[in-house]
């Protein structure tokens, strides 16, 4: 009763061992009829004994599953045979079956014949195992017969032709599936037979190393690539994926002038976002001609998730863009380049966090699981890893990191790195915020903290006595901040001089003096390049000592500080300025309400309040300037978070107030970037660090203006003032109508970004949304590191400094701006996840009922904008998965959705009522949905 | 991988709570004292017994009872692989003190002093419970060779894979990185001697699978006794009684 | 093969008597109940990653360092853990330089399973390319002082060592992504291992005819015992090892009882070394 199974086997290594198993056979396994005499029926599954029994074949198992699973196919012996040979060509199919035979309903029998002392067949010499196994299937058809006898007919089905003649001649009836099936009299039946093809399905991961196929083309070799890019044929670029979109991709190309869209992961040829590649242009007929936008076409593909309202284009959802026929005369819509990727130059390969798809754990808890790791930033594929401890990774967010992508390989191959921590855990997705926007949050090394003067610091008599620093400790000067801030960086002063005209000042903390050019501390504060301001915490630049202590000009004590000093008149008109380096001393750290409830108290008369009051006048007076030359009053949907101290969890959100005070400082804090963008261009024309605001142009502003016109207003975007007109116009009989109209338009903008004063010309530097032609930062050097390269260029400018070499080089300044580009707008990013984090949580134990207003139609419904929470999303009207085709129709001109009998409608900039609470489809996998009342 | 399939039977067709194939043979090196092998399933183990004798080093001598030396090794052809090193490698010489410590105290050594048995244990085969067989073989030919002791010592695995306790693993079990235990015990006086387990296991189903275990010792040592008893018949038969 | 005796203290009747009948009360020679441990000090020295441990009169001190190899074939994205004792003879007059003997195998192997075969140490963290560079860990044992139960005070010698334990942060980068840059400890912060839970080992010691259970034996009571069996348990319940290498026969029940006993010790050595740990990280 047992058996020697001895096969030879090739290891991973390329061994070559031969392996000895020992076989029992049993005579325990018994045949699952329940009418049969002599077995135990406990597990029994066929109960008729006039059916027939089916017993199938391999093939007909892996290729006819679905028939397999239609009811009308039961009575079904599986052989334990084909079992094994199944789960060794198709894992999917598999697990079908597996699910099948244990279903109780189904009449499916799992017959363990490889182990029954009689249906064990020994492979006889020269025998192939294919053959082993199809004698196997017969032996054991065989025995059924013999054992039910009786009326149970017992029919063997494969389409193998071989199998077939030789089991017809030892007496078995044998079929092939297309014959039974028809014999059943089912023609429904038929359509599910899968008419057999050799070519296999794409689909089936086989990770067999002889059944590897190639999926992707090779890599061209570097040689020649490097000599293509040379004659032209090749392009060389960075990979952007479209965030939305993960199979589509642009390659920024100068040669081309425009971009090349690569479309579909197998034209992406295992390049991943970053990579810097090499493009070879598809045929022209190839090229992918941009879909047109219309609105029932767009796919639910799109991001369904609730997000922040977005505040500029760059943060909206990207869809590829062409205006509708009807305000402009469309031509052919002209294709896009289109390529793919021959070879890549170099990787961007980092570490990914994200989570594990869920899957069954393995046997044995320790056995090796191959998991596929999801990141949570989509433009990343998928990545395979290995892992012992399953069971400790499910549910968690892991970051893994890649090692290979083979041509072989579906996906990536990379091993695990570390946990962060639990999926929904407000720590854990915090860090996970972070590290998807590179943003470092480790402590500051032992290098860093060397190059901080030693504490406690005070200003000392030789920088008293330093030439180039005015005392200016006899000036009035305070402070407007928001409440509890620490890291303050301006302060304000107001001086009524005796002709009549106003000395007004803005004091910086002179953070320059502390952070010197070459030093470790300044190479950290560069590649952070900002401050980053999540809800519950702030990840500094700097450290904490510079930041709220060394640096901050704290009320009453004596701080250094770099100062710009107009005289103007009282009509806001300046006569002159002057910048020099500073000794202050503040009176006063107000905050906003502060500041706002002393100006309004009429009563009070102290000598900070009567300078509160002239500078707000002052400020009236230059924003209405500002505003008749065309400066944009956007409306801003951010939204503010009550903390609670303790647990940090959000108490309250509610929309960001903007009182007089905050215009005020803001006004002067705008005045002197420009007073101080003038004076550095002046001095270096070639390498100074300044902010533009490029113009939005016509197709960005498409969805505005068709929006718009559905509501019958008319807007003028000639020009940033004629637009600005026209939005003060925008009022409506409803109160909020207006300002819904500014929100929109400020998704149509684009972001500012800093340059390098020597790669654009003049006119380019113009920041729209200021309305002013010259525009940097200054004002905030302890947060953005913009702010530390201006004060030193303006250090510079006026002789008390000597400029670093690195200003001379142009390719590097442009490198520095835009890597303070991608941070800041990596700080922005995260800063919205942790309000969106926080909004979760916030709903989580509130499901509300709000008031919000359409302002997208969608094929299946519409996206609202909630006010009180300053967030956006999409609410459903049919199902998820079916299109709108059936009860509600859109209407593109007028903006609605309608009905199909005419009774409801929904119009954009309509207002609902929605109810929001969070839910959770998939376990740990908290969302917020919105439905409508 | 699935170990236990859902009609209940192992990759070898066995059900959990079966053990493999058993069989001993006794008196297979004939210039020993006492000798035995002992199969379970594919591994193989001899082992054979010198002694009591005399003390081959006089400093080790004790005077109060007798010295007990064993040495494990395993065949350089026992694996799959030619095994590099068979003997002096930290395992074989933990093995080594186990099974030394296992027999030291079941052999009456208080009636032999100054005297020394040796136990020389090899696996010829190794198939997942090796360290079983040896102590089985141990017990075997210490028996053959006619040395007094307390009781049989009776060894077996178990292990825990797919939620189910499996009694005596075999060698891609093992290799599973599930937990395994090993029992070794007194049957005559239900006294556990030998305990050794590696791997994360709760209490509760610890507990399951050292019962489990010891059933199966119990088993082997039913084994055991019939082939003693048939042996000591064949030697009757042989004196002519 | 040599035969070395673990403890070579030459007891005399009369002293394994009196162990024997004052255990009979329920006494031990130096004052304990039968089921507790002796006084337990754990001091770190000043570099990451060495402690030393004082059980009663036994002092082991443990040391990690890392280094980066190669993986082995079959697990390629998992770094390595190993474990090596060292018995100066300066702990007993029976230990012998050079080869370590039996009970010193025996020792590191005991540490060994503990630690290796429970995951306690997240080996696939240690991973830096994977199939090419990833971290050996070497956890290094010497016993400074005999006093008995060696295997216990190693393994809370390993923990704590494992606990303060820092390595080099690494990051990949280079032209091809291959090529890895080992950050020193002033430029960025090294990195703690990540260890999923502390298995402590509890050794029990079975004196006299009546099985007598005793915790944490010491070298004279090392020297009457009849059999010991060291159970290695974390706090979560689960059993991570259980070492009994012959010796006396025990009932099952006891066995159960003493893993029952087990676990309540190991939640109170845990906690000391958890405390012990979160204080050197204050200072």
């Amino acid at each position: 009763m047992l058996q020697n199974k001895s096969f030879v086997r090739k290891t991973k290594q390329g061994k070559v061992i031969k392996v000895v198993r020992e076989h029992y056979l049993r005579d325990d396994i018994y045949c699952g009829a329940s009418f049969c005499q002599n077995c135990d029926t406990k597990s029994a599954r066929f109960s008729s004994p006039d059916s027939t029994i089916l017993v199938v074949d391999t093939n007909v198992v892996l290729n006819q599953i679905d028939l397999l699973e239609n009811p009308a196919i039961d009575d079904v012996v599986v052989l334990s045979v084909v079992l094994e040979e199944v789960k060794n060509k198709n894992l999917a199919v598999y697990n079908r079956l597996r699910a099948l035979c244990s279903n109780t309903l189904r009449r499916f029998f799992v017959f363990s014949n490889e182990h029954h002392k009689d249906t064990y067949v020994k492979g006889m010499v020269g025998e192939s195992p294919n053959d082993r196994n199809d004698r196997a299937i017969r032996v054991a058809a065989q025995w059924y017969k013999n054992h039910l006898g009786g009326p149970t007919r017992v029919l063997m089905i494969t389409n193998d032709r071989e199998n077939k003649r030789k089991a017809t001649e030892e007496g078995i009836s044998a079929d092939t599936i297309e014959s039974y099936v028809k014999s059943l009299n089912q023609p429904a039946l038929l359509d599910l037979l899968v008419q057999p093809h050799f070519s296999e399905d794409m689909e089936i991961e086989d990770l067999r190393p002889s059944k590897k196929k190639v999926i992707y083309t090779e890599h061209k070799p570097m040689s020649e690539i490097t000599s293509g890019i040379r004659c032209g044929i090749y392009h060389q670029g960075k990979l952007r994926v479209n965030r939305y979109n993960p199979f589509e991709a642009y390659v920024g190309s100068e040669s081309i002038g425009d971009e090349i869209i690569i479309f579909g992961r197998g034209n992406m040829n295992r390049a991943f976002d970053g990579d810097v590649v090499a493009v070879e242009l598809l045929p022209q007929d190839q090229w992918h001609t941009e879909k047109s936008l219309s609105i029932a076409e767009e796919d639910d593909e799109e991001d369904d998730s609730i997000h922040l309202a977005p505040n500029s284009a760059d943060d909206a959802p990207r869809i590829t863009n062409l205006p509708q026929g009807s305000s402009i005369n469309s031509n052919i819509a002209p294709s896009r380049p289109s390529g793919r990727v021959v070879g890549i130059i170099k990787r961007n390969w980092h570490a990914y966090c994200g989570s594990l798809e869920p899957m069954a754990m393995p046997a044995g808890n320790a056995g090796i699981a191959h998991a596929l790791f999801v990141s949570k930033d989509r433009r990343f594929p998928k990545i395979r890893i290995q892992t012992r401890q399953l069971g400790n990774l499910l549910d968690k967010r892991i970051i893994v990191s890649v090692d290979t992508w083979d041509c072989q390989s579906k996906y990536p191959s990379g091993h695990y790195v570390r946990t962060i921590g639990d999926i929904g855990d407000r720590e854990t997705e915090t860090e996970v915020v972070l590290i998807e926007n590179d943003i470092d949050a480790r402590p500051f090394s032992a290098q860093v903290l060397s190059c901080l003067p030693p504490l406690p610091w005070s200003v000392s008599p030789e920088d008293l006595s330093n030439p180039i620093r005015q005392d200016l400790r006899h000036l009035r000067i305070f402070s407007v901040d928001p409440p509890g801030c620490k890291d303050i960086d301006d302060a304000l002063n107001c001086t009524l001089l005796p002709n009549g005209n106003f000395e007004v000042g803005v004091h910086i903390a002179d953070v320059t003096n502390f952070v010197h050019p070459g030093t470790p501390l300044d190479s950290e504060a560069t590649q952070r390049g900002t401050s980053t301001y999540l809800v519950e915490r702030r990840i500094d630049m700097l450290p904490k000592p510079l930041t709220e202590d060394i640096c901050s000009l704290r009320a009453d004590v004596e701080r250094l500080a770099f100062s710009v000093i107009w005289e103007m008149t009282p009509e806001a008109h300046v006569i002159s300025t002057r910048y020099t380096k500073s000794v202050i001393k503040s009176c006063a750290a107000l905050s906003y309400v502060e500041a706002q409830a002393r100006m309004d108290d009429s009563r009070l008369m102290d000598p900070v309040t009567i300078d509160l009051r002239n500078m707000n006048t002052l400020a009236k007076i230059m924003r209405q300037r500002r505003i008749e030359r065309g400066a944009i009053t956007l409306a801003s949907a951010e939204v503010k978070f009550q903390v609670d101290t303790e647990t940090h969890d959000p108490l309250d959100i509610g929309m960001y107030q903007i009182r007089e005070a905050n215009q005020m400082v803001e006004e002067f804090m705008l005045a002197a970037n420009v007073s101080v963008a003038e004076q550095i261009l002046k001095s270096f024309p070639q390498c100074s660090l300044l902010r533009r605001h490029p113009s939005p142009t016509k197709e960005m502003l498409e969805p505005l203006l068709r929006t718009a016109a559905s509501v019958g207003l008319d807007l003028d975007v000639s020009s940033s003032k004629s637009l600005a007109d026209s939005l003060d116009q925008a009022v409506g009989d409803d109160p909020y109508f207006n300002k819904l109209i500014r929100i929109l338009a400020t998704r149509c903008m684009t972001q500012a970004v800093y340059f390098c004063s020597g790669d654009l010309s003049p006119p380019e530097f113009h920041h729209y949304g200021l309305a002013a032609p010259l525009y940097t930062h200054f004002t905030s050097p302890i947060r953005r590191y913009a702010d530390v390269i201006v004060h030193r260029l303006l250090a510079a400018s006026l002789g008390i400094y000597k400029l670093p070499t690195i200003f001379q080089d142009r390719p590097q300044l442009t490198s520095i701006a835009d890597n303070l580009n991608y941070r800041h707008r990596n700080a922005q990013m995260a800063s919205r996840s942790s309000i969106e984090l926080h909004t979760i949580i916030f709903f989580r134990k509130r499901p509300t009922d709000t008031e919000a207003r359409i302002v997208k139609i969608r094929a299946n419904g519409f996206i609202v904008f909630v006010p009180k929470y300053g967030i956006e999303g999409p609410v459903y009207l049919t199902m998820r998965g079916e299109k709108g085709g059936g009860e509600w129709v859109v209407d593109e001109q007028q903006q609605k959705i309608k009905k199909t009998d005419g009774s409801i409608a929904y119009g954009v900039l309509q207002s609902v009522k929605i109810h929001m609470e969070v839910v959770e489809p998939q376990p740990n996998r908290p969302k917020l949905q919105l439905s409508l009342i | 991988m699935e170990y236990v399939s859902p009609e209940g039977l192992r990759l070898d067709g066995r059900r959990p709570l079966e053990m493999r194939q058993l069989r001993a043979e006794l008196g297979a090196v004939s210039r020993a004292d006492g000798s035995a092998v002992f199969e379970m399933g594919n591994t193989k183990v001899i082992a054979a017994v010198y002694g009591p004798r005399e003390v081959q080093q006089r400093s080790q001598q004790l005077n109060d009872k007798a010295l007990i030396r064993c040495e494990y090794t395993m065949a350089n052809f026992s694996t799959g692989d030619r095994m590099r090193k068979p003997k002096g490698d930290r395992r074989s010489t933990e093995i080594s003190l186990v099974i030394r410590q296992t027999m030291e105290a079941c052999i009456l050594t208080h009636l032999m002093p100054r005297s020394q048995i040796d136990i020389f244990v090899q696996v010829l085969q190794a198939d997942g419970g090796t360290r079983s067989a040896c102590i089985n073989a141990a017990t075997l030919a210490l028996a053959d060779a006619g040395i007094p002791m307390r009781d049989l010592v009776t060894s077996c695995s178990a292990g825990y894979l797919n939620s189910t306790a499996l009694l005596d693993l075999n060698y891609v079990e093992d290799s599973a990185g599930g937990p395994d235990v090993t029992v070794g015990i007194l049957p005559k006086l239900d006294k556990v001697t030998l305990l050794q387990m590696d791997a994360k296991l709760p209490m509760d189903i610890f507990e399951n699978v050292m019962q489990l275990a010891t059933e199966g010792c119990k088993a082997v040592a039913n084994y055991i006794r019939e082939v003693l008893i048939e042996n000591t018949k064949q030697l009757e038969n042989r004196r002519g009684v | 093969m040599e035969q070395r005796l673990a403890n070579t203290l030459n007891m005399t009747v009369n002293e394994k008597k009196f162990i024997e009948s004052a255990l009979l009360s329920d006494l031990r020679v130096d004052g304990r109940r039968p089921f507790d441990y002796r006084k337990l000090s754990i001091i770190f020295g000043r570099e990451d990653g060495s402690s030393e441990i004082q059980l009663g009169q036994t002092r082991v001190m443990g040391f990690v360092t890392g280094q980066l190899v190669q993986p082995y074939r079959d697990r390629p994205n998992e770094g390595t853990l190993a474990i090596y004792t060292e018995f100066s003879p300066m702990a007993d007059p029976s230990f012998e330089s050079g080869r370590p003997g039996e009970s010193a195998i025996e020792l590191g192997r005991i540490v060994d399973r503990g630690l290796r075969e429970s995951r306690a140490v997240d080996t696939e963290s240690l991973c830096v390319i994977s199939g090419k560079l990833v971290w050996a860990i070497r956890i290094d044992l010497h016993i400074i002082d005999n006093g008995g139960n060696l295997v216990d005070a190693s393994n809370i010698a390993a923990l704590a060592a494992l606990s303060t334990f820092r390595r080099s942060e690494c990051t990949i980068g280079g032209e091809d992504g291959q090529e890895v840059i080992v950050h020193p400890p002033e430029v960025r912060e090294p990195l703690p291992l990540i260890i999923h839970h502390l298995p402590v080992a509890v050794t029990f010691g079975f004196i006299g005819k009546e099985n007598i259970v005793v915790i944490d034996p010491t070298q004279h009571e090392e020297g009457v015992m009849g059999g010991s069996m060291t159970a290695t348990l974390n706090t979560n319940g689960e059993v991570c090892a259980i070492q009994k290498a012959g010796g006396e026969g025990v009932l099952q029940s006891v066995i159960m009882q003493c893993l029952r006993i087990a676990s309540v010790k190991a939640a109170d050595i845990t906690s000391k070394i958890k405390i012990a740990v979160s204080l050197f990280y204050f200072f």
